[in-house]
């Protein structure tokens, strides 16, 4: 029997940056919902009311407001949150800081908003999610 | 044994030897006879022949006329009383030279209407009268010295008397020279300085030299700043006999100094303020124009194929000119980030390094960039220098008229800095544009024609002058082309290293 295919958690406060992520899925031929967050306490509920949910992958923007992507990521590890899904940060070129401060916390890499696509497929890998249109499990 | 007469007075010969030695003159005058008589010592000091005969007259000619009222009243004087004199006078030889004599007679005691005798002698005190001329010359021109000083001077002696004071030190007291001079340092000082200063005191009479600095409250409020020497004054046995006391108003060049201080504390705020600020805009501004572009991009993505009007040619417009924002701001941030830190010291291989840049700006094929064999290895920051070598380079070859030509690098060594000079065939700029190529923002063609922020040679100055350098420009050789000089601040690399033996010289245009 053929489940539908996990989703894959966003969260980012840009518009242009979501659908930025969004093409690229598209590009790569990735069939996948994508569940957007506007900032870390929006994606933390998601987490929170619907653990049934469980993404196949998450993806934090760094600057958000009211919750930072950081600080959502610290919650999710003191809170045992999601525990098996694994975490990339979305960076900018020369944020070399912020990815330290994400390595930190057990993410399992990060992608550079310049090179989207090709960092999303390498996210995708990492998450067992690939190639495209592969049905989990 | 035999004797000399000289008049009625008779003299041994050892005497006469006696006298000799010592440099004294004897003369008698014996009143009875009018006979004169004098020894060879008197003659050589009068100048008066052995041979010849002498009287007072004869002898009263060689005095300096100047001294001879004086003289003759002396002599009178003791004629008149039996008595003695002493006189010192000035006697003029033939030849226009001038003896000093300390001359000193006797009146032998007689009755009244007697003829009366008369003995002397004469001492040549000429080299005596000469060391105290100088002496007087030396504590003249001491005191000139002291006087014309632009400070305060003030001499104690060991028991802390005041024995000297300068013109200038009583008019700063505003008190007469009689209250100070020979009076008691703690007068001048006031009593509870002077028990302050005491230790400090027996320090330099004991042979130590001290200065400090200090601020005296002044009458009205205000204080001035004094720099203070205290000087041991040493005997020609080195016993310390007393201290100089030597102050200078150095109130002015205090407040110059704090001014200063402060002012260049207010430069390196407000430049520190620009560079964050451009830092600041610069980065901030990129993250909508990324937007920008990206919007542009799936727009041009959406309408292929959509032939419209003119929305293709305007989206490619709109497509080069975010490109152009996006490199203006990348150009800003580099220039106000080329102040900052750039990397550790290291060997550079300026040859190499240039090689490098040509192979990283892929010239259009008719371009040949020659990197000399003069170019030197430095002990410099790499990035830096890199950047400013490769604008240059960028620059000759962007703005080339034909896409055809060479891009000579090289370089001399100029003391402490190396000389290094971009050549192109180019264009050439002309002369009135020697500043403003330098500015910001300032290009010398449209953008249209020639992409550029006009950042380019801003960055390369600012670059270049904050590692102490220079940079200018003249046309090439034959009046074609342009090279753009400028010096870096670095050592060689070493001497043990390979140097390139066969560097052509430069030919330095300008």
């Amino acid at each position: 029997m053929s489940t539908p295919s996990r989703c894959i958690l966003l969260a980012d406060d840009d518009q242009i940056d979501t659908k930025a992520f969004v093409r690229a899925l598209q590009k790569l031929g990735v069939e996948r919902q994508v569940l957007v967050a506007r900032d870390g306490e929006q994606a933390w509920d998601l987490l929170q009311t619907a653990p049934a949910l469980t993404p196949a992958l998450i993806v934090l923007d760094i600057n958000m407001p009211r919750l930072s992507g950081l600080e959502l990521l610290r919650r999710m590890r003191e809170q045992d949150t999601a525990r098996g899904t694994p975490v990339f940060v979305l960076t900018t070129s020369d944020d070399e800081s912020d990815r330290l401060d994400a390595l930190e916390l057990d993410v399992a890499g990060y992608i550079v908003k310049s090179s989207l696509a090709a960092g999303l497929q390498r996210a995708l890998v990492t998450a067992g999610a690939w190639p495209a249109g592969e049905r989990q499990s | 044994m035999e004797e000399t007469r000289i008049g009625t007075t008779i003299i041994s010969t050892e005497l006469q030897g006696l006298l000799y030695i010592t440099g004294i003159g004897v003369w008698n005058y014996d009143g009875a006879t009018g006979r004169f008589a004098l020894d060879d010592t008197c003659r050589e000091l009068f100048d008066l022949d052995p041979d010849q005969p002498t009287s007072l007259a004869l002898m009263r000619e060689r005095i300096h006329p100047d001294d001879l009222p004086a003289y003759q009243q002396a002599v009178q004087t003791a004629m008149a009383s039996s008595g003695e004199f002493a006189i010192e006078y000035r006697a003029v030889r033939r030849d226009g030279s001038v003896r000093f004599i300390s001359g000193r007679g006797r009146v032998v005691p007689h009755l009244p209407g007697e003829p009366i005798v008369v003995n002397g002698v004469c001492i040549d005190i000429t080299e005596r009268h000469t060391l105290e001329q100088k002496l007087k010359t030396t504590e003249l021109q001491l005191r000139t010295l002291a006087e014309s000083f632009p400070g305060l001077f003030c001499y104690v002696d060991r028991d802390y008397t005041v024995r000297y004071v300068s013109d200038r030190y009583v008019e700063h007291i505003g008190a007469p020279r009689e209250a100070l001079v020979d009076r008691p340092l703690a007068e001048l000082t006031g009593k509870a300085r002077f028990a302050e200063r005491r230790s400090l005191y027996e320090q330099v009479l004991a042979g130590t030299s001290h200065s400090f600095e200090e601020g005296r409250p002044m009458p009205g409020g205000s204080e001035r700043h004094y720099a203070i020497t205290y000087h041991p004054d040493r005997s020609l046995e080195g016993e310390v006999r007393g201290f100089m006391a030597i102050g200078i108003d150095i109130t002015e060049l205090r407040q110059i100094e704090r001014a200063l201080q402060q002012r260049t504390a207010e430069l390196s705020r407000s430049n520190q303020d620009l560079e964050q600020f451009a830092y600041v805009a610069s980065h901030d501004l990129k993250a909508p124009l990324r937007a920008i572009e990206v919007l542009v991009e799936w727009l041009h993505e959406d309408l292929a194929g959509y032939e419209q009007g003119e929305v293709q040619e305007n989206l490619g417009l709109l497509k080069q000119r975010t490109a152009r924002l996006n490199r203006l701001l990348d150009d800003l941030l580099a220039y106000s980030r080329a102040g900052r830190d750039s990397g550790e010291v290291e060997v550079l291989d300026t040859h190499q390094l240039v090689t490098d840049i040509a192979t990283l700006l892929d010239p259009p094929p008719g371009m040949r960039i020659e990197e000399d064999a003069s170019l030197p290895r430095l002990l410099t920051r790499r990035a830096p220098l890199e950047q400013v070598l490769r604008n240059l380079v960028n620059n000759a070859i962007k703005h080339h008229p034909t896409r055809q030509g060479v891009i000579r690098v090289y370089a001399e060594r100029r003391g402490e800095q190396a000389l290094f000079a971009v050549e192109d065939d180019g264009a050439g700029i002309p002369p009135q544009f020697s500043e403003k190529v330098f500015q910001m923002f300032q290009t010398l063609k449209p953008r249209d024609e020639v992409e550029g922020s006009g950042m380019g040679l801003a960055i390369v100055k600012r670059l270049v002058e904050l590692h102490g350098g220079r940079i200018w420009f003249h046309p090439g050789r034959d009046g074609r082309g342009t090279v753009f000089k400028f010096t870096w601040k670095a050592p060689p690399a070493s001497a043990a290293d390979p140097t390139h033996e066969h560097a052509e010289p430069l030919h330095s245009a300008g």
